[in-house]
């Protein structure tokens, strides 16, 4: 169910946000609420589905410092069947539906050059309904915080 | 960053941070049979070395008005990207920064509440960054998928 999050669950969630392990006592004080206060909104934020605190890996120490970030434009099927497509491919980690002049913006993963290649000019391209695809390569990558997600 | 190998332990270590992550390192030692220094070991190594990090996620279906913004930007040559691309990093707003190659020099992500709030704040904060030159950008509609558990750890 969707709840509303008042002041203080936002400054739970902040100092969450920077390290989702830190101690129920050293959070308490940096949000200046007693410990139960903070662990019974912890659990209520996590039980009615508005946060997850989740353990991330780094995609380079996972072997796969190849990032692409390709438009893709689509006729004669919708969105969703192209979605449904890529879904099965595992290196994309990303799709989003976007207005614009593309239908599509995916993120593409790789552990080298030749794969990422394959994946961009055979995989991806196969997929009935592509009509157009712009890709670009990332060469650092600065910033990566993305704080939301959608939980399947 | 160079791919780090992991042990059978720290991948037993993921594995049951991915069901709790916040699960004490007491708890977890009990159940694997070690000491809680060794737990406590394992996870520093794996956080020391920027092979994880445990975070918060917000559902963003729980999130009321909230528009996913992509921002293609290119930078004047004259000016020096690498004092663009902190400009960026540093709005809380952005959630992601990358130079590239291909289709603009660098790809923003930015979280907005709506199409005029975006405008605004292209506007009257992103414009005004030394050597932004042109900026496009595509509204993001809908969220088929994005793994939250990925991702390239900076700090």
């Amino acid at each position: 169910m969707k709840r509303q999050l008042d002041e203080q669950d936002e400054a739970i969630i902040a100092v969450l946000r920077e390290d989702g392990r830190i101690a129920i006592r050293e959070l308490a004080q940096k949000v200046g609420l007693t410990e139960a206060t903070v662990r019974a909104r912890i659990r209520r934020l996590e039980t009615s589905g508005s946060i997850r605190i989740v353990a991330k890996r780094d995609l380079g120490a996972m072997g796969y410092p190849y990032t692409a970030l390709v438009g893709i434009r689509i006729r004669g099927r919708t969105i969703d069947e192209v979605g449904q497509d890529l879904l099965a491919i595992p290196e994309v980690i990303s799709i989003l539906s976007v207005i614009g002049r593309n239908d599509l913006e995916i993120q593409v993963v790789a552990r080298d050059m030749a794969t990422l290649n394959g994946l961009l000019t055979e995989t991806i391209l196969q997929i009935d309904g592509i009509v157009g695809v712009e890709s670009a390569l990332a060469m650092n990558i600065v910033k990566y915080d993305h704080p939301w997600g959608r939980f399947e | 960053m160079k791919e780090i190998e992991l042990s059978d332990l720290d991948r037993r270590l993921l594995e049951r941070l991915a069901t709790d992550a916040r699960v004490s390192n007491r708890e977890i030692a009990r159940e694997f049979g070690l000491t809680e220094g060794a737990i406590r070991l394992r996870l520093k190594r794996l956080i020391d070395e920027k092979a994880i990090q445990v975070a918060a996620v917000t559902n963003i279906d729980h999130v009321p008005d909230s528009v996913i913004a992509y921002l293609w930007i290119d930078v004047d040559a004259t000016y020096p990207l690498a004092g663009v691309l902190d400009a960026l990093v540093a709005q809380p707003e952005i959630t992601y920064v990358a130079s590239l190659v291909g289709r603009a020099d660098i790809l923003a992500i930015t979280w907005v509440r709506s199409a005029t709030h975006l405008a605004d704040y292209l506007h009257n904060t992103i414009d005004p960054i030394p050597g932004i030159g042109r900026i496009r950008y595509e509204l993001t509609h809908r969220m088929i998928k994005h793994d939250y558990r990925l991702t390239t750890i900076t700090r």
